[in-house]
């Protein structure tokens, strides 16, 4: 089997079907939504037919359908009369269903399987009317991407039988509480590998950005309901990966990596569709990271909201948007980050008691009150960094930078608790995430955010230093990770002669 | 000259004469908000058609002209007669018979094999199977975007080769892909980008003889970004090439640095790939000159006999653009207003105004005037941008943002999806102008701009109560070419503007004294109301209704009457075009359909253009010209100095065409010419668009504007067909005036005709200024009687 034509297998469906694929959509919106409305007031999870009814899946699967519903019927109206519409549709109904299927899957079989036909139809849209060279280098990584990440997933599924002797998510869960640690490592290690390489974690995101030559309604079911789907999987098996530090601080460290790389490379994009890409690289980094330091529903609330905000960008990349903020003098910029961040972390005090969430419970928490606090520091330099001498606009300025301060961490911290309550029927009461390791976990990822943000605000100072000119040169290719890694993979996955100029 | 058809491209002596030569071939192309057609082959337009599309064709790997299958189609389906086979074998001298055989597919179509030279990485690509020719160009494309975006929406700095020679000294992308040694090597060119080319060119040994096409073949694989840059040298100077010889540049040297470091691939070298021949251009030109004659003898044939006869007074006049999209409303206007007069003029209005507002500035005028007029609207205010914008894209700020916006996002995700936008008045059709022109405009030049108007519209004593000044402009949702539905006599903007600037003008009762004073005798209850014609809902909205004296309120209201009827039937008669059933609730549909965010095909604009008639309104008064025809009112006894048929040719006919051949070339090759694929797009910035993955920048016209989504051409591509109602010898004195439109007509990008004003023939100007009669004396005579009206 070649990446070429991977999973050429699936079926063409007839043109017809596209109404009724989209009625579907709109019916697993309304059954999810059934379902969340139950287990709001009655949270008991249940497993019926391979199927976890439960807070997880009814949300999860929710958006998951809300938004390939959105992009379906976008796509049924722009391609309207397209001779491939229908096979279009379809497989972005398929494609669909799968994520569906992955967020709600309580069998490890249909999860497996869904995983699995979730790829190949994706990559059918993927190279959807599309026949360029680059789109089929990056066809190759995310072949290796896709296909590691199976490779883990299936092994820990594995795993999982071995020891529970059970396909169910549920028994398996509970058959790890008394497992040994020396059992618990691989299998978490196993899930957080398949997780990252599915949520486009470096080195398994350089497919990512070069995806363009798809339609718009693909990039935005992409980024929106179908890369967070590792996310979904770590918080799935929160039990299991909580307990096994190493592969939390892995899971943190490749996190912060891709922050990082995400962060920059997408600072540098000319191009909307690759701004949007690489944010996604970092956004998910990000996503992944809570994960890491035990806060998952801190983790599903960002990958929801992640998910929509990055769909609406995609499917409304046509209009020009309105600019970002001009910024001021790098000194300025510093000492307004500085005040913003501090306010924030002043305004937290009330703010956690009001929510009862509390920063200091675990060094996780704390690293994500500290992000909400350099985000409002941002938010600073955002506000009154470019606003000039004009009395007003000062004044404008000053308003919205203390009303941010004051209302981000309230509300942040009323999101987190809230998602907390929310999760807490579906991954249990997990055990404090403490220790070396754990602290370790957190440190990286909030040392590394301070250090984007620092860079950020002293950037037209930085701009003039040539190490970080030609840092900033490099980062435009996501510092060449996806050539050097086509070089690697030239050795033992040759591109056919085709592979570069045809994709069929 | 047989050279010189083979290889156009070849006669230079000078390095630096070709260089600028080659750099002028290169067509300006505007930003997204000002997103106006341009004539693809705009620096071809000097050669003959046949050898112009061979060398662009070359060059871009183009096909410029429909394949025979096209014609073939057209020949089984009757639209090519016989007549017109035989006037085609004639025309590229071969049998008729032989000729039909090939439509027929019975015999071989000549082809001819790809002339032209290749880049030195596309000869290493073939040798080696490597896949240079295209990094280089993408790694030169992005280099462009970088360095325009810069300065994003004005003139990028000056020294774009030079930024990139210190660019490339630090960017490993390329050596990564394997030019080893490539930043050390950039390190070494010399500074000064003519100097570069010439010393680049010895050292790739590349012949007097090949320079041009060389330089060329090189520039095309940046014509975006390159056609960007060279938009805005030609604002100041046309002839100066400006920052494309930087673009040539760096294009020359990476070519060269292929040569030097690109090292040799071990593996085996696949079998060369070569272009592909292609089939002749001089059948198929043939073919389509006889296919346009069909179409314009036709028309020719329902122009000739004596014009209708015109009211007194009529009971409404109304001045529409040229547009090809106004003549479907005017016929429409005038079908169900007994005694109203339609007037087509350019859509600014003679208005040419630079327009600086709150809500951005721009030109609001054809890119072809210089703007003489600059109208502040207010004091500008600082745009501070969007703060959401800002904490996007912030490390940091985005995570906690996405949080906790997100639901919010799902809200406007799902809202977008339902529910269609709303449509709301345009800032240009409401903002208060009381004293804006007044302040702008001293009354010398008020009183100027307005008789030179109403002198180019032929209006000098025949003023009807109410005169609508109809500007036009489209609607549509999320769409990076919004400004292609727009007016592009205003520059690619809205013509609410101008219309209410040129009806104020009028309106002014010192400026009326003074046209008065000048011989323009316009009756004191002439009311002059600017209105804006919507053309994706074909809706007519009467604009600063509040200022027309209550006298007036019967006209407006009979006025707006009419309009809607005309709408009605105008939008009727579109639906069939658009897939949509012309029944009851058909604005209703129109309008979602504008407001639609996913919505690629809002209207067709100006598809199918075809014709540019300058003549009396008379000649063409209830003909059904299919929204194909550019309509421009020219009385040749108004106009005995010839001045305001010049204008006329050298302005609203060269926008008319450079509209066309834009359409010709997006249709026949979308690939080269067009900007592709809406669903691909992917914008930069504010700048334009470019396909996909890819990097340099698009072109041209969207695949959904000229194909209906089966894949077929809506657009037909046929050259402009210019009809002009006045002596033969008069427009041979204009031509001789204005060495411009010569060329275009002589060389063969235009066709001309004219109609003789006492409409007794039509005449085609043939190469060598001769005239050839196309309608004969007896169907004039014929249809003569048939239009006579008593």
């Amino acid at each position: 089997m070649s990446y070429i034509d991977e999973f050429d297998l699936l079926p063409r469906p007839r043109p017809a079907a596209s109404f009724e694929a989209e009625r579907l959509l709109w019916f697993l919106v309304v059954a999810s939504g059934a379902v969340l409305v139950w287990q709001l007031p009655w949270p008991t999870p249940l497993e019926f037919a391979g199927l976890a009814i439960d807070r997880l899946s009814a949300v999860a699967g929710l958006f998951v359908a809300v938004v390939g519903g959105v992009v379906h019927r976008f796509a049924s109206r722009s391609m309207e009369g397209h001779p491939e519409r229908g096979r279009f549709l379809a497989l972005l109904a398929f494609s669909t269903c799968m994520a569906f299927l992955v967020s709600c899957a309580s069998n490890l079989l249909l999860l497996a399987v869904a995983w699995v036909l979730l790829s190949a139809s994706v990559h059918q849209l993927l190279v959807f009317g599309d026949d360029t060279r680059s789109a089929s280098r990056a066809a190759r990584r995310k072949f290796m991407a896709a296909r590691l990440g199976e490779m883990a997933l299936f092994a820990a599924i594995g795993l999982l039988w071995w020891h529970g002797r059970s396909f169910e998510i549920g028994a398996c869960l509970a058959a790890a509480e008394g497992m040994p640690r020396h059992a618990l490592v691989p299998i978490a290690s196993l899930l957080v590998i398949a997780a990252m390489a599915r949520s486009v974690q470096v080195p398994f995101h350089a497919w990512l950005p070069d995806t363009m030559q798809a339609p718009t309604p693909v990039s935005a079911l992409l980024h929106a309901g179908i890369v967070n789907a590792g996310g979904i999987l770590l918080i799935r098996f929160a039990p299991i990966v909580v307990r096994v530090s190493e592969a939390c601080v892995l899971l943190s460290a490749v996190g912060t990596i891709t922050i990082v790389v995400g962060a920059l490379a997408m600072q540098q994009q000319l191009r909307v569709k690759q701004t949007l890409a690489w944010s996604t690289v970092a956004q998910m980094g990000f996503m992944v990271v809570q994960c890491a330091v035990a806060a998952f529903p801190a983790a599903l609330l960002h990958l929801i909201g992640h998910g929509a905000y990055k769909a609406l960008a995609f499917l409304r990349s046509g209009e020009t948007p309105r600019r970002a903020r001009a910024i001021g003098p790098a000194w300025w910029n510093l000492a307004l980050l500085g005040a913003g961040t501090l306010a924030a972390i002043a305004c937290m005090g009330p703010a956690s008691r009001w929510t009862g969430f509390d920063p200091r419970h675990a060094p996780g928490e704390t690293a994500l009150a500290l992000v909400v606090a350099i985000g409002v520091g941002q938010a600073w330099v955002a506000a009154l960094g470019g606003c000039g001498r004009a009395v007003l606009a000062i004044a404008r300025g000053l308003g919205t930078a203390i009303g941010i301060a004051v209302a981000a961490p309230v509300l942040c911290f009323a999101a987190y608790r809230a998602a907390g309550i929310f999760l807490q029927p579906v991954i249990g009461d997990l055990p404090r995430a403490t220790g070396p390791l754990m602290t370790l976990a957190a440190v990286m990822p909030a040392v590394a955010i301070a250090m984007l943000a620092l860079a950020h605000a002293a950037q037209p100072w930085l701009g003039r230093i040539a190490v970080w000119r030609s840092m900033q040169v490099q980062a435009r290719a996501g510092f060449h990770l996806g050539a050097r890694l086509d070089r690697v993979l030239d050795a033992f996955l040759p591109a056919g002669p085709n592979a570069e100029t045809r994709h069929a | 000259m047989p050279e010189t058809i083979d290889r156009p491209l070849a006669c230079g002596t000078e390095v630096t004469a070709d260089i600028d030569r080659v750099c002028l071939l290169v067509p300006p192309l505007w930003e997204l908000d000002s997103f106006v057609a341009v004539n693809p082959f705009l620096g071809f337009s000097d050669m003959p058609i046949e050898a112009a599309l061979r060398a662009a064709g070359d060059a871009l790997d183009a096909n410029t002209l429909p394949s025979m299958a096209h014609y073939a189609s057209l020949w089984r389906q009757g639209v090519l007669d016989r007549a017109a086979l035989v006037r085609a074998a004639a025309a590229c001298r071969l049998e008729p018979a032989h000729l039909e055989a090939m439509l027929g597919g019975t015999a071989s179509v000549p082809m001819r094999e790809r002339g032209g030279v290749v880049t030195r990485a596309e000869a290493f690509d073939r040798r080696h199977g490597t896949h240079w020719e295209s990094r280089t160009r993408d790694a030169a494309a992005a280099w462009c975007a970088r360095h325009v975006m810069r300065n994003e929406g004005s003139e990028p700095a000056p020294g774009l080769y030079a930024a990139w020679l210190e660019d490339a000294a630090l960017d490993r992308a390329l050596e990564v892909e394997g030019l080893a040694g490539l930043r050390a090597w950039v390190r070494a060119l010399p500074r000064d980008p003519a100097r570069a080319i010439t010393d680049l060119l010895d050292r790739l040994e590349i012949t007097p003889w090949d320079r041009q096409a060389y330089l060329y073949r090189l520039l095309a694989g940046v014509h975006g970004w390159a056609s960007h840059v060279r938009r805005w040298a030609w604002a100041k100077d046309r002839e100066n090439a400006g920052m494309v010889r930087d673009v040539l540049a760096i294009r020359v040297a990476l070519d060269a640095a292929v040569v030097a470091l690109a090292p040799v691939p071990t593996r085996d070298v696949p079998a060369p790939r070569l272009a592909e021949p292609i089939e002749d251009e001089r059948v198929r030109l043939a073919l389509q000159q006889s296919l346009e004659d069909v179409h314009a003898h036709r028309l020719a044939a329902s122009l000739v006999g004596a014009p209708g006869c015109t009211a007194d007074r009529p009971a409404l006049q109304a001045a529409f653009c040229i547009d090809v999209r106004s003549e479907v409303m005017r016929r429409h206007l005038e079908a169900c207003a007994p005694g109203a007069q339609t007037i087509g003029f350019a859509g600014f209005f003679g208005v040419a105004v630079r327009w600086q507002g709150i809500e951005g500035s721009g030109d609001r005028c054809p890119v072809l005037v210089r703007p003489s007029i600059t109208i502040q609207e207010g004091r500008e205010c600082a745009d501070h941008g969007s703060l959401l914008a800002s904490l996007l894209r912030s490390p940091g700020a985005a995570f906690p943002a996405v949080e906790t916006l997100g639901l919010g996002a799902l809200a406007a995700l799902v809202h977008r999806a339902f529910r269609f936008v709303q449509p709301s008045p345009r800032h240009d059709e409401t903002l208060p102008m009381q004293g804006v022109v007044e302040r702008a405009m001293a009354p010398e030049a008020r009183l100027d701009t307005a008789a030179s108007m109403l002198a180019a519209m032929g209006m000098r004593d025949r003023f009807a109560r109410l005169v609508l000044l109809c500007g036009h402009q489209g609607r549509s949702e999320n769409n990076p070419h919004a400004a292609g539905l727009d007016c592009g006599a205003c520059g690619g903007h809205g013509g609410a503007l101008n219309a209410r600037i040129a009806a104020r003008l009028l309106n002014d009762a010192s400026v009326r004294e003074g046209l008065a004073s000048r011989g323009f005798r316009i009756p004191a209850d002439t009311r002059f109301v600017a209105a804006i014609h919507e053309t994706s809902t074909d809706e007519v909205r009467l604009l600063d209704e509040v200022e027309i004296p209550a006298s007036h309120a019967q006209d407006v209201v009979r006025t707006r009457a009419w309009l809607a009827t005309a709408g009605v039937a105008t939008r009727r008669e579109r639906a069939g075009s658009m897939g949509m059933e012309a029944d009851g609730g058909l604005a209703g549909r129109l309008a979602r359909r504008a407001g639609d965010w996913s919505q690629t095909r809002p209207e067709w604009a100006l598809a199918r253009n075809a014709f540019f008639v300058a003549a009396r309104r008379a000649r063409t008064t209830g003909l059904d010209l299919q929204g194909r025809a550019f309509l421009h009112d020219y009385d040749a006894s108004l106009d005995r100095d010839l001045s305001v048929l010049s204008l006329i040719l050298s302005a609203p006919m060269v926008v008319a065409s450079w509209i066309n051949l834009q359409y010709f070339a997006s249709t026949v090759d979308n690939s080269a010419f067009g900007s592709g694929d809406k669903m691909l797009h992917n914008r930069v910035g504010s700048i334009g668009v470019v396909a996909g993955n890819g990097h340099d920048l698009r072109t041209g016209l969207p695949l959904q504007s000229v194909q209906g989504p089966d894949g077929r051409w809506f657009h037909e591509p046929l050259r402009l067909q210019v009809f002009v109602e006045a002596n033969t010898d008069s427009i041979d004195r204009v031509l001789e005036m204005q060495p411009g439109v010569r060329e275009l007509v002589q060389n063969g990008w235009v066709r001309l005709f004219a109609i003789d004003p006492n409409g007794t023939s039509v005449r085609h100007r043939r190469a060598h200024a001769s005239w050839q009669p196309v309608v004969d004396a007896d169907a004039a005579q014929a249809h003569a009687d048939a239009l006579a009206c008593g």
